[in-house]
């Protein structure tokens, strides 16, 4: 009982059941959407880079082509009235857009893996631009709409909320137990030492290959959910500042040491962007410079300083 | 039939030929050792029978069967495992988790996607016993990165047993170590010399003449010498090359 108060992840879980109750923040109940799905997003992205020391940093293009995904399914395919097929449709995009990348950069390390993701990323971002016919090019594609489903009426903004908080709730613990699994200390092990990993037999070039097309899933699920939120998808989302703004709020919550690295970065982050861009345009940068700032004082981000607090009071 | 037989063998960086057509047959009997200067391409020589790189040239048999240019982790699927000159463990890792991720892969547990790694007896309870039967079960639950240098050689070597291998090669186990410590890992190598069949690269001379039943001499990727013991030392070539040397330097 104890152990289930004191995890943090029934704590997060529990403000945000409480969320379209706060004061204020409260009834922005799409920021809190958005905010549940990004907290998605930068879990999958942490299993690449906190867990297997993979820097995707381009991972926005599997959340933006899960986002399409799920809107030309809709749109296409589904039609008015889906709401099951097109989120699946985002996953399975996800998936198999990191695994086709994956399959290919699998053996690249640090840097050169680093610049393939982002060119990736300028790829899809370029083709969703363009391509009027089935992407919608600069329009982008709206006309997505919730209704029902299973007998409940999801085109409310709270109910969808709710939604989106189920799904949280289900993607964080099985990334959680995908963490501290097997797999996850075989993920690990090819973090810190991919060399040593190869000779206790591990083809470390596989396990990237996996993860990648894991962690792909979830972006591709975050993203599609996201369609769904704004009924619409658009060429932005696959924007790199989008995928940057992934790892650093990854990082300023302390993704490499912490699984809940990412949940408090993005909540920063988000929080960040809605408040401090309504007060002045530049936001950004205060936002940039607190970024550099904290990592250059605490290279391990938020999580980090509180790891290490509490092993000094221990 | 021999453990290695190995032909042709060449490797260059460069203008560099770090392993220079070596063409020779390990036996199976005993511990070998090879010695040779400071860059005579002693751990490239272990890199290429590992796999972890590729000859320019030659070919490499292990028990009959050509191993040449397969990687690290299918080299390992034959019996083969290392240690290295240069402590190469998981630093942010404990000790025990460490050697539960050699132990894991080798119970087939690796691809386990939910099933907690902490928590499963049978990696717990082996990983323990690995550690225990070199001395280091004590020290299960620190941070690698946190233990005496000798421990950490030690650790380095027990990750190389965690595949159950046939044949270890040991790249430099003294490296570093103090009188006590090189007296201890001795030890262990006398011990795992068994049930294991060692090829151990080795600069102490005590350990090396103490140990080994057959030696090889490299120089500059050639090999200068290959032989017993007593013949090595006798040999004339060796000792301006290398032996006359460190007996000058003593
Ligand atoms: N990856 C590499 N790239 C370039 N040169 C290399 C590489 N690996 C080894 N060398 C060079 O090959 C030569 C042999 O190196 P090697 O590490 O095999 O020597 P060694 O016999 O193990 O020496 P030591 O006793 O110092 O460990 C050295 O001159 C080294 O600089
Ligand atoms: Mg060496």
């Amino acid at each position: 009982m104890r152990k289930i108060i004191t995890d943090p992840l029934v704590l997060i879980i529990a403000v945000f059941a409480f969320y379209p109750a706060l004061p204020y923040i409260g009834n922005f109940i799409s920021l809190g959407s958005e905010l549940l799905l990004w907290f998605i997003f930068t879990m999958s992205f942490n299993l690449c880079l906190g867990q297997t020391g993979l820097s995707s940093f381009g991972h926005g293009a599997f959340y933006g082509l899960g986002s399409y995904g799920a809107a030309i399914t809709f749109l296409r395919l589904s039609g008015p009235g889906s709401f099951l097929v097109p989120i699946l449709a985002g996953v399975l995009v996800g998936a198999a857009s990191a695994a086709l990348l994956g399959w290919f950069i699998k053996d690249k390390r640090g840097v050169y893996f680093a610049m393939m993701t982002v060119a990736f990323t300028q790829v899809c971002f370029g083709i969703c631009w363009r391509w009027d016919e089935v992407t919608g090019g600069e329009a982008g594609l709206s006309g997505v709409s919730r209704s029902t489903f299973l007998g409940v009426n999801v085109s409310n903004p709270t109910t969808y909320y709710y939604v989106c908080f189920v799904v949280f709730i289900v993607c964080a613990f099985v990334i959680r137990a995908i963490t501290r699994s097997c797999f996850g200390l075989s993920l690990q092990s090819v973090r810190q030492n991919y060399v040593r990993s190869q000779y206790l037999g591990y083809n470390v070039n596989l396990y990237k290959f996996g993860v990648y097309t894991i962690s792909g899933a979830f972006a591709g699920m975050a993203g599609a959910m996201y369609c769904l939120l704004t009924q619409s998808a658009f060429a932005d989302i696959l924007d790199w500042s989008k995928s940057g703004d992934v790892v650093m709020a990854t990082l300023l919550g302390g993704g490499t040491v912490s699984f809940y690295g990412p949940i408090v970065g993005s909540l920063i982050f988000i929080i960040c962007k809605n408040l401090l861009s309504s007060l002045w345009d530049h936001w950004l940068f205060i936002y940039g410079m607190s970024f550099v700032i904290i990592l250059c004082l605490f290279p391990t981000g938020l999580m980090g300083v509180m790891q290490k607090r509490k092993k000094k009071k221990a | 039939m021999p453990l290695f037989s190995v032909k042709n063998l060449t490797k260059r960086f460069g203008a560099l030929t770090a392993t220079n057509n070596i063409t020779l047959d390990v036996g199976r009997e005993g511990i070998m050792a090879i010695i040779g200067p400071n860059g005579a391409g002693k751990t490239t020589f272990f890199n290429l029978l590992t796999g972890f790189i590729k000859p320019d040239d030659g070919k490499i048999f292990y028990k009959g069967t050509d191993v040449t240019g397969q990687k690290p982790y299918r080299i390992i699927r034959h019996g083969i495992s290392r240690s290295f000159q240069v402590v190469s463990i998981f630093e942010e890792m404990t000790v025990l988790d460490n050697v539960r991720v050699g132990v894991q892969r080798n119970l087939g547990l690796m691809n386990k996607l939910f099933l907690p790694y902490h928590k499963d007896r049978k990696t717990t309870d082996e990983a323990m016993a690995v550690l225990e039967h070199v001395g280091l079960g004590h020290m299960a639950d620190l941070p690698a990165d946190s233990i005496p240098h000798g421990d950490r050689k030690i650790l380095d070597l027990c990750m190389a047993l965690t595949s159950k291998p046939e044949t270890l090669l040991l790249d430099e186990p003294m490296a570093g170590l103090s009188k006590a410590e090189r007296i201890r890992i001795t030890s262990v190598i006398k011990n795992l010399s068994l049930d294991h069949k060692i090829i151990l690269v080795e600069h102490d001379m005590d350990l090396v003449f103490s140990v080994a039943d057959v030696i090889l001499v490299l120089h500059h990727g050639t090999v200068l010498a290959y032989d017993e013991p007593d013949k090595v030392s006798a040999n004339e070539e060796v000792q301006s090359a290398y032996l006359g040397r460190e007996v000058a330097d003593a």
